[in-house]
């Protein structure tokens, strides 16, 4: 689940799993991901741990790597290509480069509501579930990092003042870099760790991060200005060897794959939540949300096509794109 | 981030600074407090310390402005917290440390401007930190601490969370102030705090590593959170597990009576210290 552009959740009580665990058990996944310890993402992997280590009478087990102690998302990348870990959780950058379909929902103004997200992301589910497949990855399950906002030092609430800002991009995120470059705006690629000193230094003055993420990275204590209108989805993968699940009798396969979008699925409303009451606690330590314009947000939405041009064939797929496209527009009909 | 302020719970009180203003706070709750934590008996604090945490309550509804009387109330539920985490029981600690928070703002907001500069402006917090002088550190540093063992307890809670901005920037005052205060408790709070964040969201390891370091010396060894927290939120994130195991030995080999006046605190430690050895085989 860790995500994209930035992220997310944090916090807290880890626990592994007491000593008991470790060498017993016939089949070990070793799990890594950026989220740290008693983050809910933490939490809810706790869950969904105890729920597969319990059905499956102790045969399958766990062993948890938080925090990113594994590495970044490459490092866990190589280290289950070569079998040192089983399983990771992924931001749709961090994974793009693999499977770079992935990256589809992340296209800038592609979403208006999590209701259409939850449509699309179901009907695209099966092609995403192929193409990790196509790489040895099993896909256990989507989480999120929310709707994602521009924020800055200074108010910036139009294609403007983006213009005039020093904008962040994360650094190998092809979409965002295509889109900032369509709308002719300058973009500074920064890694995560990076960005909250180059906001006090002033070397970037515009960020981009869901409401939850400003709290946690702390990015809020200097980008004040949030511009109100959302920039971007972002959202991960959890995302196990196909190798070793393979070795796991079809009983067990089966158990893992339901248990994981029973707690994913959980996960993703503590993760709304959290964005939720994350806006809440940026209003009360003075952060502004300043409104964005129908002028200005049907122009942003417009350089987002040319944007997709650009980028079918290279960051993504034509197929699909066109197969989300396709999805979309088929929830706003019914929706309507 | 944070399993962090569990750990840093278990920076008991301590030595008490001078000048506590009522007769009842010098010979009733402050030796009450030291008895507290001269117990070894975990489950008997889980047990019996409401009795003691009602009577605090009292005196401060009829004192509130009294600061040795606050600093008491946020060291005694702080402690407790910490105690019935360990005892197993972390959500009742967890809402214990609502009042060690309340307590602890209410300590913070006795001068200097800072009452309405808590929940104001970022800069307007930093000018009223700088008005606080040496001698307040303690005052400082206990105000602090009554936030952080609330935050730790509710780090599922944005709100909560976005604090620990304050909380981080009260500790680096204190360290200005007089970084001896509370066996460098202010260096024990950052060594967690740097640590316990991954790198990529901010984490400093070694900035971790020498406040860790700092604090050991400061309290010389004696006070085992320090070396507990150390292997947790350093030796194991950075996967040094000469440095963890040593660290934790040092921990169990410790005599209790050495350090009487810190008993349930190290204690406490060493509960945890063998939990963690316990798990090491499985971690690294």
């Amino acid at each position: 689940m860790p995500r994209l552009f930035c992220l997310f959740l944090f916090v807290s009580m880890l626990c592994l799993p007491a000593g008991e665990a470790g060498a017993a058990g016939r089949h070990l996944f070793k799990i890594a991901s950026l989220a740290p310890a008693g983050s809910v993402w933490a939490q809810r992997f706790d869950d969904f741990v105890r729920e597969v280590e319990e059905k499956t009478g102790g045969e399958v087990r766990f062993k948890v790597y938080p925090g990113g102690v594994m590495g970044n998302e490459q490092a866990v990348y190589r280290k289950m290509r070569v079998g040192q870990l089983q399983g990771g959780g992924f931001t749709m950058t961090g994974i793009g480069e693999v499977v770079p379909d992935f990256r589809v929902m992340g296209i800038p103004f592609l979403f208006s509501s999590y209701e259409e997200v939850d449509a699309v992301k179901e009907g695209l589910w099966p092609h995403f579930h192929k193409a990790f497949e196509e790489q040895g990855l099993t896909l256990l399950a989507l989480s999120e990092v929310g709707f994602v906002y521009a924020m800055s030092s200074k108010p910036v609430s139009s294609l403007e003042g983006l213009r005039a800002s020093k904008n962040w991009f994360p650094e190998g995120d092809a979409v965002s870099a295509a889109y900032l470059e369509t709308i002719q705006v300058h973009g500074v690629p920064l890694g995560i760790p990076d960005v909250l000193t180059s906001l006090q230094t002033g070397l970037v003055e515009t960020v981009f991060n869901s409401f939850y993420g400003s709290v946690v990275l702390q990015w809020f204590t200097k980008a004040r200005y949030v511009a109100d209108f959302p920039f971007g989805y972002g959202y991960g993968a959890f995302l196990v060897d196909s190798r070793a699940f393979a070795k796991l009798p079809p009983e067990y396969q089966k158990l893992m794959e339901e248990a994981a979008r029973k707690h994913f699925d959980v996960l993703l409303l503590d993760t709304r939540k959290s964005n939720a009451e994350a806006l809440d606690a940026l209003r009360q330590n003075g952060v502004e949300l300043l409104p964005v314009d129908e002028a200005n947000r049907a122009e942003l939405q417009a350089h987002r096509e040319e944007t997709i041009g650009r980028l079918l064939g290279s960051a993504f797929s034509r197929q699909i794109y066109e197969e989300t496209a396709r999805l979309l527009e088929a929830y706003r009909q019914q929706a309507r | 981030m944070l399993k962090f302020l569990a750990y840093f719970f278990l920076l008991l009180v301590t030595s008490f600074s001078a000048g506590c203003t009522t007769v009842v706070v010098s010979y009733v709750i402050e030796p009450t407090v030291g008895n507290l934590q001269r117990q070894t008996d975990l489950d008997l604090v889980c047990e019996g310390a409401p009795a003691f945490l009602l009577a605090v309550d009292s005196f401060i509804v009829s004192e509130p402005k009294n600061s040795a009387m606050l600093m008491t109330g946020v060291q005694a539920y702080s402690a407790y917290a910490a105690a019935l985490a360990e005892c197993g029981r972390p959500e009742r600690g967890a809402q214990l440390a609502e009042k060690s928070k309340q307590y602890g703002l209410a300590l913070l907001s006795l001068g200097n401007g800072m009452a309405p500069a808590l929940a104001g402006s970022l800069e307007d917090f930093d000018k009223a930190l700088q008005r606080f002088s040496s001698s307040e550190a303690e005052k400082l540093f206990w105000g602090g601490y009554g936030w952080a063992s609330y935050v730790g307890s509710h780090t599922d809670s944005p709100a909560a969370l976005a604090d620990l901005v304050r909380v981080e920037r009260i500790m680096r005052r204190v360290l200005e102030l007089d970084e001896t205060c509370s066996h460098g408790g202010a260096h024990l709070f950052l060594g967690v705090y740097y640590g316990s964040r991954p790198q990529m969201l901010g984490g400093k390891p070694e900035e971790s590593r020498a406040h860790f370091e700092r604090a050991l010396e400061l309290s010389g060894r004696r006070f085992l959170s320090a070396q507990v927290a150390y292997a947790e939120y350093y030796a194991r994130t950075q996967f040094d597990r000469e440095l963890h195991d040593r660290l934790l030995q040092e921990v169990l080999d410790f005599s209790l009576e050495s350090a009487p006046e810190l008993a349930l605190g190290n204690q406490v430690a060493k509960h945890r210290a063998r939990r963690l050895l316990a798990e090491a085989d499985t971690y690294f």
